[in-house]
């Protein structure tokens, strides 16, 4: 059983059973990611490619200094935003004047919801509020850092969140409606 | 954070989330990752050393230019040396004055036995002594055509070959002479070895010094090119490309050089998928963000600094758009060829070479324009690319209309070392190339 370190090296080496190898102990927990960014499953699996094919080209890249598995997520997400960024083309600013008023109803559906069927009301989401909701709640970006990563405002990237939650408890509760019914 | 808090039950819910990506995701980055290796190993290292291909192609092209100048010059230089005035080359009467008629009779005895030699030899080996080519009958054939000259004078070469011809070869000089015969069957120093020394060493000059100014000259041309720019990228789709050239040839024999400048002017014109938030207004309401207190004769009295703050229902939509791309760009080719005349009017010619393209102008143009609407995502390419890289092969054809204008029609493919587009991710760097047809018409000066 190769270690981790070792199957790196044997990356770096071009051995296409150890880059294989690399990719089944990783692909599923980055596609996780992928799909929670991506619109539908065929865009997550294109940011997956896109991101496979950066952590491969960029293993030299890699100094052994904190944890693989970081490194090649943070190089998933930043795929996964150049991908919205792409695509990106407007962006309106908007005031935070709303303040977040949390519900328990909300959060008793939300443990009944499996996490496939959360995945999808996310992927709903409008492009840029998925994106702000998916480094802040997800990854635990704050909103300077965000905004820095996105290219706007830290207030706008808080308003997004504020709309991002909001839509999405809309969809919550959407969905115990139609489960009751 | 509050451990019951929403954002924490939802990153509870994605702990341990590892969902399998179907097979093909691994297969195209394996066929991707070996599409690289193979870029690397062949476009890959002409697309990094393009610079250095670039200066040595150019290099290689002025040194050879250079060299054809020097050698060339050399080369006239020389055969004028080899015939001053007053001077024969002779192999066997050097000794003999120009004007002694029996010397030019050697001379013609000499020179006709040698051009009947070389152009019968296939028949030479089957005559005999006696027989029709054999060399006695060669030399009774001479005594005829002495006797033959009223004159009593004898032939030069020129003379007796426009006879023999039968008035065809109304024109020889010592060059045309070689055009009927090889040079290979004729000695060099027997061909030169004619009387009447000044007429043809002249003449020898003003052909040698017409074909030199032949071989070397300026050519300038006008050229239009409609072109189709395949992007491989669906995405992007097909563009079509409209560019007008003006091209500066040097032409060494039948080798040439040629650079210029063009102007291209292109455009893609597809539809695209976009999604939008749509702001259905519901009202508008005035919001007090401040309040200032003023002393009056009345008392303390409030003002309320008001905004109006509008109220929009958001809906999430789709639809499909145009999208416009118009771009220019500055064309500057470098290009090296061969040409050879097939015919009095007809010659054809190859020539590659690289272009590097400078962006001039780009605008996208979206065909959707709905108020109170925001666009969250687009399917369209990104921007297109400041600089570009290419390479060309060309094939051509050229209808010669007098002695110094010719038309044009050249076929040609471009292969382009970078993406059209500025696309920052490796799956859709797809290296396009353009298929073209150039028309023009050249002046040769």
């Amino acid at each position: 059983m190769l270690t981790e370190e070792e199957l790196l090296q044997r990356c770096l080496k071009n051995d296409k059973w150890a880059l294989e190898q690399l990719y089944k102990l990783y692909a599923p927990k980055m596609f996780g990611i992928c799909l929670r960014y991506a619109k539908n499953r065929m865009e997550a699996e294109d940011i997956l490619q896109e991101g496979f094919i950066k952590v491969f080209n960029n293993l030299h890249c890699f100094r052994n200094k904190g944890s693989f598995e970081g490194w090649m997520r943070r190089t998933v997400v930043n795929t996964a935003i150049n991908h919205y960024k792409k695509n990106l083309r407007h962006a309106r600013e908007m005031d935070i004047e709303e303040v977040e008023v949390e519900n328990n109803n909300e959060l008793k559906i939300l443990d009944k919801i499996s996490t496939d069927e959360l995945m999808a009301m996310i992927q709903q989401l409008p492009e840029g509020y998925k994106v702000v909701f998916n480094l802040n709640v997800i990854e635990g970006y704050t909103h300077k850092m965000i905004g820095q990563m996105l290219g706007i405002s830290e207030n706008t990237s808080k308003s997004q969140l504020l709309r991002a939650k909001r839509l999405l408890k809309d969809k919550i509760k959407n969905y115990k409606i139609d489960g009751s019914e | 954070m509050d451990q019951n808090s929403f954002e924490h039950k939802i990153q509870k819910k994605f702990e341990g989330y590892q969902p399998n990506p179907p097979a093909h995701v691994w297969h195209n980055i394996l066929s991707d990752l070996e599409q690289q290796r193979k870029d690397r190993t062949l476009a890959g290292k002409l697309q990094r050393n393009r610079t250095l291909i670039v200066t040595v192609a150019a290099g290689i092209a002025a040194a050879g230019l250079l060299l054809f100048y020097l050698f060339n010059n050399s080369n006239t230089s020389h055969k004028n040396n080899t015939f001053p005035e007053n001077t024969r080359i002779t192999e066997d009467s050097s000794d003999k004055k120009p004007s002694d008629p029996e010397n030019h009779q050697n001379h013609i005895t000499t020179d006709t036995k040698t051009v009947f030699d070389s152009k019968d030899s296939s028949n030479r080996t089957d005559s005999k002594p006696g027989g029709e080519n054999s060399p006695v009958d060669t030399v009774k054939k001479k005594n005829e055509r002495k006797e033959q000259n009223p004159g009593g004078l004898p032939l030069d070469r020129n003379t007796y070959l426009r006879e023999k011809s039968g008035g065809l070869l109304t024109f020889l000089n010592p060059c045309s002479l070689q055009d009927i015969i090889s040079p290979a069957q004729i000695p060099i120093h027997r061909r030169l070895s004619f009387p009447d020394d000044n007429r043809i060493a002249e003449t020898q000059k003003k052909h040698i010094s017409r074909k030199s100014s032949n071989l070397n000259r300026w050519s300038f041309g006008l050229y239009a090119t409609p072109e189709m720019l395949m992007t491989k990228t669906p995405a992007a789709g097909t563009h079509s490309n409209y560019s007008a050239d003006f091209a500066a040839i040097y032409s060494i024999n039948e080798f040439f050089i040629q650079s210029g400048i063009s102007y291209l002017s292109g455009n893609s014109d597809r539809n695209i998928e976009i999604d939008y938030l749509k702001y259905d207004f519901l009202g508008a309401y005035e919001d007090v963000y401040e309040v200032t207190f003023d002393s009056t004769e009345n008392g303390v009295e409030p003002t309320y600094h008001t905004k109006t703050v509008e109220v929009y229902d958001t809906l999430q939509k789709q639809t499909s758009s145009r999208f416009e791309n118009d771009y220019r760009y500055l064309n500057l080719p470098v290009l090296i060829g061969y040409g050879r005349q097939i015919t009095p009017s007809l010659s054809l010619s190859v020539k590659s070479g690289p272009i590097i393209s400078l962006m001039l102008k780009d605008s996208r143009k979206i065909g959707f324009n709905q108020p109170n609407t925001d666009i969250t995502s687009m399917a369209a390419p990104e921007p297109m690319a400041k600089t570009n890289w290419q390479i060309l092969f060309s094939a051509g054809i050229e209808y010669r209309v007098s002695s110094t204008i010719h038309f044009a029609l050249e076929p040609r493919i471009k292969y382009y070392f970078d993406p059209v587009y500025n696309l920052d991710n490796t799956i859709n760097r797809k290296k396009p190339y353009s298929i073209g047809v150039r028309t023009g018409v050249v002046v040769d000066f």
